[in-house]
Formats: structure tokens, sequence, C-alpha cells
């Protein structure tokens, strides 16, 4: 019964937040007369770390302030020349889920691979990674809303440029989804970014519902350069509010390195079987 | 087929699986941990970024170098305590969990319209395990559980596993009291002969009728293939449930083998992991987990009468497959295939027949709700229909023994047909062929804090069927409430239809984990 509930909720997360993702910036300098594609391009195409550790809290935050907390620890890495990307991660705690650990191969081209370890399954099973839509972890965030979207999915408009939060000026940028299809997946009927000009880090977005009514806004703060080589940025505190039921969910990344030389053997079954 | 040509086989069948996955590996896909170094960046270089919540909102990171080969901070971080993470302290030399949990199961009295307390107890598990090093760390779970379990009202104690783990390059050695789980279908796996069960513990959680056992574990790691062996000298005899028995028959003591070298339980599995598929072979050697039911005395007699029945373990060897893969991101497929030859099995009824099984399985998630289908199989070799039971008429043993030797000499007759038509019940051989399905299903809402589950089984050959719907609730994070029913019949002569009343129930228990 475990096995759904954690894929359900960890994959997602593991998708995207850990390394990936609209949350995750890429170094670029702004450039002039940028249509609102290219800014999503630069956004999705240039956000990936040759490799990574990080151990992460998930808080979990409903209307009455109540929290639910989890920590987790994962590690990251580039291969086939950046056209994979593979992803461990690992529950540190609660202590139901401790040593709970999920493998994922992230590729461009084709479904990624992914596997989970369960303590109380005692074995590794290769999962499904479409969870599109859904919520994970029980929090605010869904799939949806963490990877990286497939462009060609979606029309871009840019709607202005002005200042945003941590003093930046930002690219505000709507998209919406070209069919009911990719609309239904990921339950928005449009989303609007502010994108950091000078990084190309998304700073704030705004999801609404099928009925185009707000829904959810998420908030990045912390953004740090990880590799001064290529400018690679990450931001180190996401925050989802669900503007309809007051119910809010952050991620925090505790502790990052960037580390090219991330150990291989971390990506295998084997790993992550030893629990 | 003679012990010693089958073991010779095998290891030339895997040495030509290591050879074929080897190949495949080379000339096909790219292998789970075989990717192109990342480019730039430079090898021995980190950046670290700490600090975060008191950094300003964006800046530049400092560049730190860290030793190439030392343990990374994911390594370290899995190997700290809980609430350790991102912390500078080095971590706890040992991290202790686990669950406090109060159950209850109340069912029906077999025969009578009237309810009972199937099993009701407190149970508290202690989990040990010292931090994770570069070479090995070590694992231990303790249960203390008091209250009545089937018909026993006491407190039990069990040292569930206990094992230390050694990291040695490409080996990874685990010698200890462990489980051991293989296969790759759900709920019942036909390559899963090692470790025993004890069904006699009533439990939400499917892991906690899994027994330990005291052996070594290894794996050699050359990715992508990785070879397991494994070692058990000692015998741990699943449990069954208490079954009802008939005046004046009891178990007696059972015939296992005893902890010696000849005794011993060896297997190897052979694993060839790919992105894209993973699958083994194994093969199994040594006393099967659930033994059989031998008569071990009959004693006619007026005033003291008795049918004693020993449970006997025998010897198999197993031969295994199993794979898994996804059909691009709509479904992943399993399954999984044992053939099972028991030693010396003609004309002992505590020994299976030859069988072969298999399964095959799905699963796909439907918005929230996560479905499991799966089909098995099983074909029984040299199969002899066993049975019916016969009527058991207890004041018969109270003859004199020294009347009757033709009578007394039938009655024997029916008790060891009796005792192999049980057998053949536990060992699920009642028929030739038999046909299983199982579903499992799960919807996960109010931000996984409700889960409504069920699994189901149906053998379409005996008429047997087992239902276990469940709902848990977290109450918090380390407080979940469960409630549920395990419910199972099936006709006369089958296991369900045996101990149906007595082991269907409806429960519900609070776990609290720390």
């Amino acid at each position: 019964m475990r096995t759904n509930r954690l894929t359900r909720q960890v994959l997602p997360f593991f998708f995207t937040v850990c390394t990936g993702g609209v949350l995750l910036p890429q170094a670029a300098h702004a450039e002039a007369a940028l249509s609102a594609r290219d800014i999503m391009e630069k956004v999705a195409t240039t956000r990936k770390l040759d490799g990574s550790e990080s151990t992460i809290k998930m808080t979990l935050i409903d209307e009455k302030g109540g929290k639910r907390e989890r920590e987790l620890a994962s590690a990251t890495k580039l291969f086939d020349g950046g056209k994979t990307e593979k992803r461990v991660f690992r529950f540190l705690s609660p202590a139901d889920v401790q040593g709970t650990g999920f493998l994922v191969f992230d590729y461009e081209a084709k479904p990624d691979d992914a596997w989970i370890y369960l303590p109380a399954m005692r074995k590794t099973r290769r999962i499904l990674s479409s969870q599109s839509g859904q919520q994970f972890m029980g929090s605010q965030f869904t799939y949806g809303d963490l990877n990286t979207p497939a462009l060609d999915d979606y029309t871009y408009t840019l709607v202005k440029e002005e200042p945003c939060a941590g003093g930046e000026s930002c690219y505000v940028v709507d998209t919406a989804p070209k069919n009911k299809e990719t609309a239904t997946a990921d339950g928005y009927s449009r989303r609007t970014y502010w994108v950091s000009k000078s990084k190309f880090v998304p700073m704030k977005i705004l999801h609404y519902g099928p009925d185009g009514k707000l829904l959810k806004e998420l908030i990045a703060n912390d953004v740090k350069l990880l590799d001064a080589k290529k400018k690679r940025y990450r931001s180190l505190r996401n925050e989802m509010i669900n503007k309809q039921n007051g119910q809010r969910s952050v991620f925090e990344f505790t502790k990052m390195t960037f580390t090219p030389n991330t150990k291989d053997e971390y990506f295998t079954p084997t790993y992550i079987e030893r629990g | 087929m003679s012990d010693r040509f089958v073991r010779p086989l095998l290891l030339f069948c895997i040495l030509s699986f290591v050879a074929t996955g080897r190949a495949v590996a080379a000339g096909g896909e790219e292998a789970p941990d075989a990717g192109v170094a990342p480019t730039g960046g430079g090898t021995g270089q980190g950046a670290s970024v700490a600090d975060a919540g008191t950094a300003p909102a964006t800046q530049e990171a400092p560049s730190l170098t860290e030793p190439s080969g030392a343990p990374g901070l994911f390594e370290q971080s899995t190997a700290a305590a809980p609430g350790a993470a991102g912390a500078a302290a080095p971590p706890a030399p040992l991290n202790l969990t686990g669950y406090v949990r109060g159950d209850s199961y109340v069912g029906k009295i077999p025969g009578v319209r009237q309810a009972e307390l199937k099993a009701a107890y407190g149970e508290v598990a202690l989990v040990a395990r010292t931090a994770k090093q570069p070479y090995g760390d070590g694992f231990a779970e303790m249960r203390l559980r008091y209250g009545l379990q089937g018909d026993l009202k006491q407190t039990f104690v069990d040292v569930r596993e206990a094992y230390a783990n050694a990291y040695l390059g490409p080996v990874d050695l685990r010698l200890g009291k462990q489980i051991i789980v293989w296969g790759r279908a759900d709920l019942l796996n036909p390559t899963n002969n090692l470790t025993p069960n004890d069904l006699r513990i009533r439990s939400p959680i499917e892991d906690d009728r899994r027994v330990g056992n005291v052996g070594a574990r290894a794996f050699l790691r050359l990715s992508p293939v990785r070879f397991e062996a494994v070692w058990l000298p000692s015998y741990v005899p699943s449990e069954l449930p208490q079954v009802y028995l008939p005046q004046f028959v009891s178990f007696g003591t059972p015939d296992y083998p005893g902890a010696n070298l000849k005794s011993w339980l060896e297997a190897g599995r052979l694993h060839l992991e790919l992105p894209s598929v993973e699958m083994s072979v194994s093969y199994v050697y040594g006393y099967a987990p659930l033994p059989g039911l031998a008569l071990g005395s009959l004693t006619f007699d007026p005033v003291n009468p008795s049918i004693v029945i020993a449970r006997t373990a025998y010897k198999h060897q197993v031969v295994g497959f199993d794979f898994s893969t996804a059909l691009g991101d709509i479904v992943a497929v399993r399954g999984e295939a044992a053939y099972r030859r028991p030693f010396d099995y003609k004309g002992r009824s505590w020994t299976a027949r030859p069988d072969l099984q298999y399964a095959l399985g799905l699963d796909h998630t439907f918005g929230s709700v996560m479905v499991i289908v799966q089909y098995l199989g099983r074909y029984v070799f040299d199969w002899k229909k066993e049975g019916p039971i016969m009527d058991y008429e207890p004041s018969v043993l109270q003859m004199d023994p020294t009347y009757g030797e033709p009578l007394r000499g039938q009655y024997t007759k029916v008790i060891s047909s009796d005792l192999a038509k049980f057998s053949q019940m536990m060992f699920s051989q009642t028929e030739r062929v038999q046909h299983l399905a199982t579903a499992r299903v799960e919807w996960l809402t109010l931000h996984d804090t409700l889960s409504i589950s069920a699994l189901g089984m149906v053998n379409f050959s005996t008429k047997e069927w087992l239902t276990t719907p469940k709902i848990g609730y977290r109450l918090s994070d380390t407080m979940i409430a469960y409630v549920g029913a395990e419910v199972g019949s099936g006709p006369s002569g089958t296991i369900f239809g045996l101990a149906d009343q007595k082991m269907s129930a409806g429960y519900a228990e609070l776990r609290a984990t720390f």
C-alpha cells in the first residue's frame, strides 16, 4: 500500500525540485529582443547542472498553520553529454519512510526510467514516471508544476517587463496550453511567469485553474549561482501557495553542493537498496 | 534429476547468462552507471552553497574543492540520523527509530453466529541503525508484542533482524539475521523461497509477517550485471494460522533439519539491470520454508488415544526467472516464473510435487487511483488427486489396541490420506492446473492523508478468494490509523475453506512511529 503513495508523493518532487524544472534557473545574460518563446527556452534548456548533491526539507502547511515535514537527500548527474540526467533520492525522515529510495533516468527524447526502493517491500520496483497533474507528497505542487514542460505544447506571450522580487528586473510571460489534453493534464488554463532578466530564473509563477480563476502562486527565493563556468543557478527555496484554500508547501535546499564528480554508483538500483 | 547433475548445469546457465548480459550491455543500451563523464566543470571541483537561509536573495557561491572519491553530501546525509540533514555535525553513531502499535481483530466463531476476538495486542518495535561508513554499517530490529494472537495470550519477543553490512569494493556482504525477498511480481512471488513468513501475525502491513533467518548474503557488482549469493545454514519454517484440530489430534515435535552444514540452504541469483529492463535468473537448493504434514504417531488406546502430526521439512530446488519493464509511459509490466522440483516426493505426503508457477502483472495509475492487476498460473507435474478428506470418528481411536487389526490398518490409511490432502492444500496443489488473478487498488486523497485501498485474489480453479479492504488515515506525521478487513473463503477441501472462519476478521490499528 505504501508503494503507490510514496511513488506519487515523491516522484514529481524527484523529477524537478531536486534538480530541474521550471524552478531551476539558468545563467544567461539578458539579451535584446528576445521573444517569449526564446525566454522560456532559456529557462528550460540551459537549466541542467553537471552534478549536484543536496539535502532538502519539505514543509507542508495547512490552512490552520499545522506543519508536516519531510527530509530528503538527493544527488544528480548528467550523462550522455547532458542528454540524460540521473537522479537518486532518499528519505531521511520521518521514520516510517526512512530509507525509501528513488532512482530516475530523465531522458530528453523518451519516457523516463524510474525505480523505487521501499524498505517495507525489500525490493526495488520499476515504476512509471508519468504522474503529471497529481499532487505529490500531499503538497501543493504537482508534477506539472515542477517538471520542465514540453515547449511545443504551449503558446507564449511576452506581456511586459517590470521589477520583481529581490531587486530583479523580470520578463512577464503568459503561457497557455495549445490543446485540451495538455490543459487537462496540467490542471491549469494558463500560467504567468516572472522570469529574471539577468538569470532566466522564474521568480514567481501564477497558476490559473480550469475555470480561469487564480489557483496557486509560486514564489522562488534564495537564488544561488552553482556553476560559475556555465552560469547555472538554482533557487534554494520554493513556496507554493494555494490561493483558494490557504494551504502552502515549501521546499528548501538546506544544503547543496555542485559536484560534477558525483559518484556514478549512486545512480544504480544496487545503491538505493542499501537503504 | 539428481542434485549432482542439476547444480553444475545451473552454474553453466548462470555463467552463460553473465556472458549474454554483458554482451547486451556492450552492444546495446547504456548501463545504469555507465554514463558519459559530465562535460565541463572538471573533476574534483565542487561548489557548495550552504547557509541558505541567511544569504542574500541572489549571490555567487564560493567554489570549494572536494577530494575526489571522498563521501559526498548525499552519502554523508544518508548516513546521518533524521534531523541532521544539512547540519555540519557528524552523523550520530546510532540512529534509533521504531513504532508502537495497538491492534484488535474481531471475527466470527466458526460455525456459530457470534463474534470473537481473533487477535488483540500491543507491539513495540525498535530499529537501530549504525552510522553508515564507507566500509559498512549495521542494522537491527527487535519487536516486543503482548496480547492475544490466535489462541495464545502471551509476550512474544523477536529479534527480527540483526546484521552487519560490509562494502568491499564491488562486493557487498551482509552477515547476520536477515529477511530476503526475491521476485518482481506483486503479492505472490514464485521465486521467493528463502526466508519464511509467519501468517499467525496479524497486521495491516504485509511485511510484518516476514521472518528473518541467520545467514550470509553477498553481491558482486559488475554493472550492468550483479551476482547475488545467499547461504542460510539453519532452517526456520513458515508458520500457518492455527486451524481447528479434531479431537485427539495434535501437533507433535516437528521434523526439521538441525543446524549443521548438511542442511543449509544455498542460492544464487544473477541480475541484469539495464535502463529499459531488469531481469534475473535464480537458483535455490535447500529445504522449503513451508513444511508439509507427516503422521508422527497413531495411538489406539481406550484412555489416551492420539494422532500426532509432525510438521516435516523437505528439500527442493527451484529455478526462477523474473523481469520488469515499462511500455512507454503507459504501463509497467512484471513477470516471474519458477520451476520447483522437490527431492524424493513420491509417496511422501509431506513433500510437494514438482510444479511450474508463472505470473504476469501490469500496473497503471488512473488519476489518483493506482491499479495493479496480475495473473498467476500453476502447473503441477506428476499430479495426483488426494482425498477427499474422510470423515473422522474419534471414538475409533479408543478401541482396544489388541483388537481389530484390519480396522486399525484401514484407519491408519484414512489418516495418512487426510494428511496428504492437507499437505496438498497447503502447497496449493489441489488442482493440476490453476489460474489465479490478483488486483490491488489504492486511492490516495486529502493531500495523501487518506488512503483507501483493497487487495483481491481469486483462484478460478479452486474457487478460493481473498479480499483485504483497508482505510488508512494519517493523523499526523507520526500517527496513522487503519481500519480494514481480511476476508477469505473457499469450498471445503481448500486452504481458504479450512481457515476462512478462523482467520477472516475486521480490524482496527493505531500506529505511532518515532
